[in-house]
């Protein structure tokens, strides 16, 4: 038994997300749709400390796993976040969110104009890396929008 | 160069080889005798769909069909069609491309093209989608320039009015950044600049310009002057 104090609950098996940036957790809760799960247990912690970013949020959410649409989800909100995968208490694997170059399905196009809005379509996005700076770039209407600017479908 | 089944959509889709490739076969058709040009599209059909008003590109478009000895379906007013019945857009295009060979399209909505073109297994040619893409008109106005200039290459270009929302500038001006020793001169009033997202490419690019608010002052030594209109239509309030 791990005799380690933990400020949030730990579960014996399901998901936990770490390295979320600091007061990104609720935004990540809702874009995975699990602000309103009423199935699992889900425990978080909002700014703890860490030695790599100072701060950092943590979800624990018990009997859930997440598929690779809802890590790019979070990667979008947070992307150094890590995914550990528990099993019987302990970790059975750990996966870095990346940002993936195209996008499906996933973001929403700010552009009231734009086709995705009006017509059943998945929507396509390019991600642009301008130095420190991430854009997303609609394949369809092709307007680049900044990252505080889009939503998640 | 293989242009079978090849979509015209966006300008961006384009390498400078294949521009230079469509001016050249431009230029051939131009001088071909009517006689063998009216061979080339026989037996065919193209669908002109235009879901928001056209002079000069719709009827552009069926006068080069009917040149080239095809003929054409469509409608230049959707109050006409079953898209007042309720239609999708996706069902009325799919409808037309069981009835022609190539089919070309405007509309309101950014992103419609090229939606069709991924939809539908003819070619398709984006004739204006929205404050996006006007793709043909670009390669008509670098065609004229290169008609009127002998190259494309070294020109300093001056475009002017509605730099916002007018999509042939938008198109134009990242046409253009494919070209050597371009320098364009951006003037409009300062509520009608350029969009940050193509100045932007053309920065990235390393195409040389400069922005003026004023047509007097910015004026000096352009080979070319390129004026559009205000596109009053895609005003948000439409004042």
């Amino acid at each position: 038994m791990n005799d380690r104090p933990y400020k949030v609950y730990r579960i014996e098996n399901g998901t936990v997300i770490d390295h979320i940036q600091g007061s990104k957790a609720i935004r990540v809760l809702h874009v995975l749709g699990l602000d309103t799960d009423m199935n699992n247990l889900i425990t978080m912690g909002i700014n703890l400390k860490s030695k790599k970013f100072g701060k950092k949020d943590v979800i624990k959410i018990e009997n859930r796993y997440l598929s690779k649409k809802e890590f790019d989800k979070i990667a979008i909100v947070s992307p150094d976040a890590t995914v550990n995968v528990i099993k019987d208490g302990k970790r059975s694997e750990k996966h870095i969110v990346k940002l993936p170059g195209k996008i499906n399905g996933i973001i929403r196009c700010p552009n009231p104009d734009c086709i995705t809005r009006k017509e059943k379509i998945e929507s396509v996005f390019i991600t642009q890396h301008n130095e420190d700076e991430i854009k997303y770039r609609c394949h369809y209407c092709e307007r680049s929008f900044e990252k505080e600017c889009v939503s998640i479908i | 160069m293989d242009f079978n089944m090849k979509h015209i959509i966006s300008i961006n889709d384009f390498q400078r080889e294949e521009i230079d490739y469509i001016l050249d076969q431009s230029k051939k058709m131009e001088e071909l005798p009517q006689k063998d040009k009216i061979e080339l599209f026989k037996g065919k059909v193209m669908a002109s769909l235009f879901f928001e008003p056209s002079t000069r590109t719709k009827d552009s478009f069926i006068s080069a069909c009917l040149k080239m000895g095809g003929n054409h379906v469509g409608f230049s007013d959707t109050s006409s069609t079953s898209l007042k019945k309720g239609e999708t857009f996706a069902d009325t295009i799919r409808m037309y491309e069981k009835y022609s060979d190539i089919l070309v399209i405007r509309h309101s909505i950014e992103g419609a093209a090229r939606y069709a073109s991924e939809i539908l297994s003819i070619p398709v040619i984006n004739g204006g989608d929205g404050a996006n893409q006007h793709p043909t008109q670009t390669l008509l106005d670098l065609y004229s320039i290169k008609k009127s200039k002998g190259s494309i290459d070294n020109n300093n270009i001056l475009i002017a009015g509605d730099l916002k929302y007018g999509r042939t500038v938008h198109s134009l001006s990242l046409a253009l950044s494919l070209f050597d020793n371009i320098n364009l001169t951006f003037v409009s009033p300062p509520s009608l600049r350029m969009p940050d997202e193509i100045t932007e490419m053309l920065r990235n690019r390393g195409v040389s310009f400069s922005i003026y608010d004023n047509l007097e002052e910015a004026v000096r030594d352009n080979d070319i002057i390129y004026m559009t209109r205000i596109q009053r239509e895609r005003f948000p309030n439409g004042a």
